[in-house]
């Protein structure tokens, strides 16, 4: 994984998965990453080749931490299936996707 | 399910360590196996992630012996349909019908829902030692044509297709027989007349369905503290009841732990049954379970099942148990609901012809006596009494007052209430004689109210007007009062037993001058009213009621107004718990 501060924006990128093996250090690198000023953090999911439940439960995780100062999480190309998941789970309102 | 088989099928299976990195690995043989089965990438992309989330689960809440065991994949892939079993060693769960999502801000909890999503039957079969995950997926590419068979192995492929087909046909064939058997059972519940030998008969077949060697259904008894046996495969055995307070230790009975604790209790050569178990008592006791029956929350039963050798029961006979026992506890909870609604209909029945029978027993009008005026009053309370009171004019141009209260409700006292009134009617050439007349109604009376544990309480007054005197008998009833105008109240208690307690019983009379130029009679439901405090309105104050009247000289219906003001306004509302019945009778003559 790979962070670009990008003044009031976090990238966060080069995320192989984010399953229930990989979830909790993406969730501590993302915390830690976390500045007060980060209005938007980015999560490019280009490169993710499998998004599980615990995966998504990091996503709401970051999104907690981003809503409480104000900000956004925004999803980047995730996979077609990945995409889906949000809507079944009826998160799509929450993130902002841009799709592939 | 399948409405076919192809018979080209690819199958993989795998044992894997129960930890989350062998997870990962076998999702991705997975995705291999079914890129080689053809299926296309977003069919394998979601195959990869429900298998992930089944395997976290497996291993995520895997007890700590299970967690020591593999977790076993087996994966098929036909023309039409791709299948995948998961078997875990996790405490099990009960599989929900629809899972929910949960609070949007919640980091957990939406596994279930995504298997259920992206798949197109989900089952969960709960076993002893495992559990197995069942997930069917119609392929998109139905139409595909089957893998080509090579020729230098077509026949081992031919052989394993054949063998696939056999247990996909023998577990259809198993399926079907339960289902069978339970639309059969669904369909005699109803129209049978002997509910002891049906359950009976269908404990048998859940042997043969199940393989087992023994099982029993208990019900729930009396207030619901006990299980009694309903049914069970050995038709000799009737085990002791057992009892549903300190179920929790080990040492009490399965069943009784199954009820109280809601969830199966299992029991093996590891966990064997109490030795003070009911249950031990049919001898070899290998292995099995006790299956509390709960319609929403309601305990209707427990359903055990049981082997007499070590080998548990696998996974599908587990769930052929549970659904028939569940099953059977909707049809017994049905049952009782249905025969509940019958009871009530009923009752309500009876509480008609009872209140019937109430207004037939009161005059219609008191009789219109040269002299004397008559009211009486009469007031049921929320279940139909057995109160009555009557006026009846005698041969010898006097008059002859009834009061009377048959012990109990409903329409047993108001059959009695108006039995009594007949005889009363029909012996009136005894109303001169009040304690010889009660004498007679009790011995007339005594044999049907003992058979039926009632008894009668009754007050007689004879009024002679020629002698100017009053002759009272009572049995086991309130005393006579009567009030002169100067608000003096005379009390006349007469002490005979109520009528149908002692054979031969005698009633002794009290004659009193009628100085007292009104008199009232009445059931304890006058004196014995409550309010909302619950306290007694009590003698004294009809007393003290009766006297001002005397001393006012009020008529009859005045008095009666009166006594009816004292019960509205001393009750407050409060719930009627008796009948009340009095009568008031007055001497024009004196007034």
């Amino acid at each position: 994984m790979r962070t670009y501060d990008r003044g009031d924006t976090l990238l966060i990128t080069e995320i192989p998965t984010l399953t229930s093996e990989t979830y909790k250090p993406f969730k501590e690198y993302a915390h830690g990453s976390l500045l007060p000023q980060h209005k938007v953090v980015e999560v490019d999911l280009s490169c993710a080749r499998s998004v599980d439940s615990d995966g998504i439960g990091a996503l709401i995780s970051v999104h907690k931490a981003v809503c409480a100062q104000g900000g956004q999480v925004r999803l980047l190309q995730p996979a077609p299936l990945v995409a889906e998941l949000f809507k079944i789970l009826k998160l799509d309102h929450l993130f902002e996707i841009i799709p592939r | 399910m399948p409405s076919s088989v192809a018979i080209f099928a690819e199958t993989y299976t795998r044992q894997f360590p129960c930890d989350l990195r062998s997870v990962a690995e076998m999702c991705r043989q997975v995705r291999a196996f079914f890129a080689q089965a053809g299926l296309i990438p977003i069919e394998i992309d979601i195959w990869e992630l429900v298998l992930a989330e089944s395997g976290n689960n497996a291993v995520n809440y895997a007890t700590p012996d299970g967690s020591r065991l593999p977790i076993r994949v087996d994966v098929l892939a036909t023309g039409e349909w791709a299948e995948a079993r998961v078997t875990d060693h996790t405490a099990g769960f009960d599989f929900p019908e629809k899972a929910e999502l949960p609070p949007e801000d919640s980091e957990s909890g939406r596994g279930l829902f995504l298997i259920q999503s992206l798949t197109d039957e989900v089952c969960y079969l709960r076993g002893r030692e495992e559990n197995c995950l069942v997930l069917r997926k119609r392929r998109a590419a139905s139409d595909l044509p089957p893998p080509p068979a090579r020729a230098a192995n077509v026949v081992e492929e031919l052989r394993e297709a054949t063998h696939t087909l056999d247990l996909m046909t023998e577990e259809l064939s198993s399926c079907y027989e339960s289902l069978a058997a339970i639309f059969r059972f669904s369909a005699e519940l109803h129209s049978a007349s002997n509910p002891e030998s049906f359950l009976q008969r269908w404990m048998d077949q859940l042997l043969s369905i199940t393989e087992s060697n023994w099982c029993v259904l208990r019900l729930p008894h009396g207030d619901g503290t006990e299980l009694r046996v309903a049914a069970s495969s050995d038709r000799d055995w009737r085990g002791e009841p057992v009892r549903l307070e300190h179920a929790s230790s080990r040492a009490s009975s399965v069943e009784a732990r199954a009820a109280t604790q809601h969830a199966d209790v299992w029991f093996d050569t590891g966990s064997p049954l109490a030795p003070t178990d009911p249950l031990a008592s049919l001898g070899e006791t290998g292995s099995g379970f006790a299956h509390p029956l709960f319609v929403k929350d309601v305990m209707v039963g427990v359903l055990t099942a049981g082997r007499r050798s070590r080998v548990p029961f696998e996974a599908g006979q587990v769930g052929i148990i549970q659904t028939f026992g569940d099953f059977l506890g909707i049809q017994i909870h049905s049952r009782q609901m249905l025969e509940e609604q019958i009871r009530t209909r009923i009752n309500t029945r009876d509480l008609e012809i009872a209140a019937n029978i109430q207004r037939a027993l009161l005059p219609e009008r008191l009789p219109s006596v040269p002299g004397v005026s008559l009211a009486g009053f009469y007031r049921s309370a929320r279940e139909i009494g057995g109160d009555y009171y009557d006026a009846l004019p005698t041969e010898d141009g006097n008059l002859l007052l009834i009061v009377a209260d048959v012990m109990g409700k409903g329409l047993p006292a108001a059959m009695f209430a108006f039995m009594f009134r007949s005889l009363v009617r029909a012996r009136r050439d005894l109303a001169s004689r009040p304690g010889e007349f009660l004498a007679w109604l009790n011995q007339n009376l005594l044999q049907e109210l003992d058979r039926a544990e009632m008894f009668i309480t009754a007050q007689l007054a004879y009024l002679d007007y020629q002698r100017d005197e009053i002759r009272v008998a009572g049995a086991g009833h309130p005393p006579f009062l009567s009030v002169n105008a100067a608000g003096k109240v005379r009390e006349l208690r007469s002490g005979g037993p109520p009528l149908g307690i002692v054979p031969g019983a005698e009633f002794p009379e009290e004659t009193h001058p009628l100085d007292g130029n009104r008199c009232l009679m009445f059931t304890d439901g006058l004196f014995e009213a409550r309010n909302l405090n619950g306290e007694l309105l009590g003698l004294d104050a009809v007393k003290c009621n009766l006297s001002s009247a005397g001393s006012a000289g009020e008529p009859c219906d005045v008095i009666q107004s009166r006594f009816a003001s004292l019960l509205h306004d001393f009750e407050q509302g409060a719930p009627t718990a008796d009948d009340t019945a009095f009568i008031v009778m007055a001497r024009n003559d004196k007034t």
